[in-house]
């Protein structure tokens, strides 16, 4: 038998959100829906089928398209590859809408150098003023502060990961949460942060239990806030909208770091690098670049 | 008149005789604490768990207890400020705990740090005091590894005196920060890591007898995950499961379905063995014993053992 697309489906998307208060019947704060009681959004796959013919076809509505940034990881994940049998890797790439919900593909990335115009930047002494030529202020904190560094990683099941080692991207969205006045959110206060029953609850129970939730760590104190990949050409415009960017890093031997994008010098951009102390934070673009992210805007 | 003293003598022995008598036996803890008497046969030399209890009275108070292999549950002492939300914040030797203090308020600029011990009699005694570490404590307790923010070092009780490493003297490359794994059965061996964010680039290991340091190269397939340290034969199983920071990287990881293999690394020889694979699913291995692991099944409940 035929599958036959349902054409229900924005509707089906209205009451998901009607029904978990991560709709549009929320309180509006800074341009974010608000909830009491935020629940993710997981569409069936049948509805990902047809939401990824409505992004290809570009006939999505307004609303249901912003409903989209909500999407549980997962879900991201099914999107890409029902979008990957419409159109190719490039097209998604060269459409900021659909990039933004799904993101690049698993492995790709690009050389700070390349992002940064091919300019090396010039080492920068500790203290010396720098003559920024984009600049948004973003609170700092390091994942190895003495006051954090010993804390178990969210709910961290073998024993082994702890803020100190592994918590770059807590720290990122900490620094975020500082700068829209949270002060409390702090690496050790988001780490710790219960919700709806759940201690941890910016960490997803999968796994070892440290990795960070985007849809839960962004909804502090209620609040369903979207989160989005954006390409490097985007980098500046959120800067100059005083949105900082995050980029998730390549390190050399593997593995990942996160850091904030939140300034840029000429044509080198700086991030502010939870690894380093409160002296060093500053530091220009470095490494490879896996993706890059805008959380809350 | 010689008999009066004679007496007194007598009742005076008797006396001192009940007080060590109780003292000696914990009986003593029961008016003091109200608390289970501890038996100190059955704590020496046993592997015991420490928790901590929050009292339910305001007081304020956390108990500390030992957990016995056979379940039993020992109260130790009740403090204010144990800084039990340390991913490593107490060990327990020969029958006494020690345990890490956060003192006073972190919104303040006067807090710190401290390492205690604390025996089942209720005796306690402050080790060392600093801002911000890591602390493992040698079996035979006649040295404490300490990882500060401003050096890493080894104890000696016996004279108190601090042998202090530089990064360089542990690391094979620079920058790099080192941190704490643990002691050999004999405690002559205390290993560490040498890491590079989030990366560990090698491992080190401190002979307290010679004072002699060895470092070694780590798997550059372990991203610190899944790993079980075998202190006394200087060999590692681990997976090559990757360290992801959010739930995204993780589910793009399963949904590949790639091949997560365990592996058996001998630090000395380099020399490495598969044990088992998996697709996208963790093993959580741990050594029984000198020779056998133990780790989840791959392909479905329970665990599964390997011998060396």
């Amino acid at each position: 038998m035929r599958y036959r697309m349902p054409q229900f489906w924005p509707a089906v998307l209205m009451m998901a959100f009607l029904t978990s208060g991560c709709g549009s019947d929320g309180e509006k704060l800074s341009g974010h829906d608000v909830s009491d009681n935020p629940v993710s959004f997981q569409p069936t796959d049948g509805e990902l089928q047809a939401i990824a013919r409505q992004l290809s076809e570009q006939t999505i509505a307004d609303e249901d398209y912003q409903r989209l940034l909500l999407l549980e990881e997962g879900a991201r994940l099914e999107l890409r590859r029902h979008l990957l049998q419409r159109m190719t890797e490039e097209a998604i790439a060269s459409s900021a809408q659909i990039y933004a919900i799904v993101g690049p593909s698993a492995g790709w990335s690009i050389s700070a150098d390349s992002v940064n115009g091919g300019t090396r930047p010039l080492a920068v002494k500790p203290g010396q003023s720098i003559a920024w030529t984009l600049y948004v202020e973003v609170p700092f904190y390091s994942q190895r502060d003495i006051r954090w560094e010993g804390e178990p990683l969210g709910y961290n099941y073998d024993g082994t990961s702890r803020i100190g080692g592994y918590g770059c991207h807590l720290c990122c969205v900490s620094m975020l949460y500082a700068k829209w006045g949270y002060q409390q959110m702090t690496p050790l206060g988001l780490n710790n942060w219960s919700y709806n029953g759940r201690a941890h609850y910016a960490f997803s129970t999968a796994g070892n239990g440290d990795f960070i939730a985007m849809s839960q760590a962004l909804q502090y104190p209620s609040v369903c806030r979207l989160w989005s990949y954006i390409t490097s050409g985007q980098i500046q415009a959120h800067l100059q909208a005083g949105h900082p960017v995050i980029a998730k890093l390549n390190r050399v031997g593997g593995g990942n770091h996160f850091v904030v994008i939140f300034a840029k010098q000429g044509n080198v951009y700086w991030v502010k690098d939870p690894y380093q102390s409160s002296a060093n934070q500053n530091q220009p673009l470095s490494l490879n670049i896996a993706d890059f992210r805008v959380y809350g805007y | 008149m010689p008999h009066k003293i004679i007496k007194s003598l007598l009742i005076v022995i008797i006396l001192a005789a009940f007080f060590l008598l109780f003292y000696k036996t914990e009986l003593f803890n029961i008016f003091k604490t109200n608390q289970t008497t501890p038996d100190l046969n059955n704590l020496l030399d046993k592997k015991a768990t420490v928790l901590v209890k929050v009292r339910l009275d305001n007081s304020g108070l956390q108990d500390i207890y030992v957990k016995l292999d056979n379940g039993r549950e020992v109260f130790y002492g009740s403090y204010a400020d144990i800084y039990n939300g340390h991913y490593h914040w107490a060990e327990y030797h020969n029958g006494r705990v020690y345990f890490i203090r956060r003192v006073g308020s972190l919104d303040g600029d006067d807090w710190r740090d401290e390492l205690w011990r604390l025996d089942a009699r209720g005796r306690d005694k402050k080790i060392y005091s600093l801002r911000g570490f890591d602390f493992r404590v040698s079996p035979d307790e006649k040295f404490i590894a300490i990882d500060s923010e401003e050096q890493l070092f080894i104890r000696n009780q016996s004279d108190q005196k601090n042998i202090s490493f530089s990064v360089s003297d542990l690391a094979l490359d620079n920058p790099a920060i080192a941190s704490l794994v643990g002691w050999s059965d004999n405690s002559q061996f205390f290993w560490g890591d040498v890491h590079v964010m989030s990366k560990t680039v090698n491992f080190f290991r401190f002979n307290s007898v010679t004072g002699a340091v060895d470092k070694f190269v780590a798997p550059p397939d372990y991203y610190g995950r899944d790993l079980a340290f075998n202190l006394n034969a200087g060999a590692m199983v681990y997976s090559d499961y990757p360290f992801f920071f959010d739930s995204n990287d993780d589910e793009q990881f399963i949904a590949s379905q790639a091949i997560v293999k365990l592996k058996l690394h001998d630090l000395f020889t380099q020399k490495e063995i598969v044990i088992a694979e998996s697709k996208t699913k963790l093993f959580f291995p741990r050594w029984i014993n000198d020779s056998t692991v133990e780790y989840n099944n791959p392909d479905g409940e329970g665990r599964l053992q390997f011998n060396n």
